[in-house]
């Protein structure tokens, strides 16, 4: 794990294993300061932009540096998510993958997901594969100018869900009528960072 | 209440959503923080929902008496006080260099994610101010004045050594667009993971163009980051013009908190209940 600065009031640590399994301990320890985590990588944000900037970086690098792992949701919490798979991406994918569109389906379905973190737009889901499953496919060249709310996307080994219309460039499998976000709703994204998710196919 | 008769480009906000920025809810708020704060504390309401006048003119009607509040650039020149508005009375503002902030006392408006601001973006929020469009305020507070000194030159940020002289290519509140002046060829790691972003972040897109966020950004993002621009002058960047030229100077961390500690020193005056 590497500490560094980001700005004058926050502290990016980068080069963390399953960085979501972290958030409970530091948040416990750091309870004015907000976390949040990344695929690698942890923000932590609150400094208070002083001249003590780097012995609040030591302190809070000690913290983080301690803190015990908490597995957020285990296999008996799993969400699962029902897909229509009729994306028109999942030829694309199959090509890159070398393999047929029915097996792209089957290994999307039998992976099991955790979400690592939310971002690009409210309750977007980045899933890392739990499983030991290569999904190492390219983005589009071109991403596409709108992309329909409740498309479920394969790119740069992650899967993900969009939750309303939007641009983007992930390879579309399909979609879904799975509700991501609630502003209404305390927490208001539905898969929360550390949540496992496992696709299925609608009835 | 109030009555909006123009607004080209006005938005309401306020300090924002940062709570939520792990459910992947952008920060939104004020984009300028400085002229917003001050232009709260001019009405005794810090937090409070005001008018973000982004571009163009905001010209609204008072129905009852109350206070508003006016922190900007006006054609005119600087602007930083408040005053009494009695029924009938009108307050007009055209921004130039920067969002103009108009805070009226008691202004009162629903919150999303325990907050008022529009962001556009997210659909959050409350929609674009329209004309016609009537808001609640509260009774008279008193006038006020603001005294605060004004950074100048160039504006500084916390990484690495990145070119000084930037053109700014466009400007919203997603995000400002930079060209460099003089030729640039960075070194650019293209498989980088999506990282927890948060506004300021300088992302190199490539040698021509680099984004500083803004409040309405997505809070990841996949680019490599340059490093962050300085608390005490990340308001700064809200108020350049598309085509102007600038500077941006790496600061160290002590530097930063000195910039920031002198910006916080501001008075407000009151004059009159």
């Amino acid at each position: 794990m590497k500490a560094e600065l980001f700005g004058d009031r926050s502290i990016l640590i980068t080069d963390v294993d399953s960085p979501v399994e972290l958030l409970d301990a530091i948040r416990s320890s750091l309870p004015s300061m907000r976390v949040r985590a990344g695929i690698d990588a942890l923000l932590i944000e609150g400094l208070t932009p002083d001249p003590s900037l780097q012995s609040q970086l030591v302190k809070v690098e000690a913290i983080v540096n301690s803190a015990a792992r908490v597995e957020r949701a285990t296999d008996a919490d799993e969400t699962r998510i029902a897909v229509r798979y009729d994306g028109p991406d999942l030829e694309f994918a199959a090509q890159q993958l070398k393999t047929t569109i029915d097996d792209v389906i089957a290994r999307h379905q039998q992976t099991r997901w955790r979400v690592a973190m939310l971002g690009f737009a409210p309750g977007f889901p980045y899933l890392l594969p739990i499983t030991a499953e290569l999904w190492d496919v390219e983005r589009l060249a071109t991403p596409r100018s709108r992309v329909p709310a409740g498309s479920v996307a394969i790119a740069a080994g992650m899967s993900a869900i969009y939750p309303t219309a939007m641009p983007g460039g992930w390879l579309l499998l399909g979609t879904t009528d799975f509700s991501l976000f609630d502003a209404e709703a305390m927490p208001p994204a539905t898969l929360q960072p550390g949540a496992v998710v496992r696709f299925c196919s609608t009835a | 209440m109030i009555v909006i008769e123009r607004a080209d480009a006005v938005l309401i906000q306020d300090r924002g959503r940062s709570e939520f920025a792990d459910q992947g809810v952008p920060v939104s708020g004020a984009w300028d923080r400085e002229r917003y704060e001050h232009a709260c504390a001019l009405i005794a309401s810090p937090g409070a929902a005001v008018f973000e006048v982004l571009a163009g003119a905001f010209r609204c009607t008072a129905e009852i008496s109350t206070t508003v509040a006016v922190v900007g650039e006006l054609p005119t020149g600087a602007v930083g006080h408040s005053w009494r508005l009695n029924a009938g009375d009108r307050v007009e503002v055209e921004a130039v260099r920067g969002p103009v902030y108009v805070a009226l006392a008691g202004l009162a408006l629903p919150l999303t994610l325990g907050s008022a601001s529009s962001d556009l973006v997210s659909e959050l929020g409350p929609p674009r101010v329209e004309v016609g469009a009537r808001f609640s305020v509260g009774e008279p507070v008193a006038d006020a004045v603001l005294k605060s000194s004004r950074s100048t030159g160039a504006i500084g940020y916390l990484g690495s050594a990145i070119p000084t002289q930037w053109k700014v290519v466009s400007q919203s509140r997603s995000g400002t667009r930079l060209t460099p002046v003089d030729p640039w060829a960075p070194t650019i790691s293209r498989s980088l993971p999506s990282r927890p972003m948060l506004p300021g972040a300088i992302q190199i897109v490539s040698g021509d163009e680099i984004i500083v966020l803004g409040p309405d950004s997505g809070v990841t993002g996949g680019y490599q980051v340059a490093g962050v621009i300085a608390s005490a002058d990340l308001s700064r960047i809200s108020r350049l013009s598309e085509g102007e030229v600038f500077e941006l100077v790496q600061i160290d961390p002590v530097t930063a908190g000195v910039r920031y500690e002198r910006a916080q020193r501001f008075s407000v005056l009151r004059l009159a209940v």
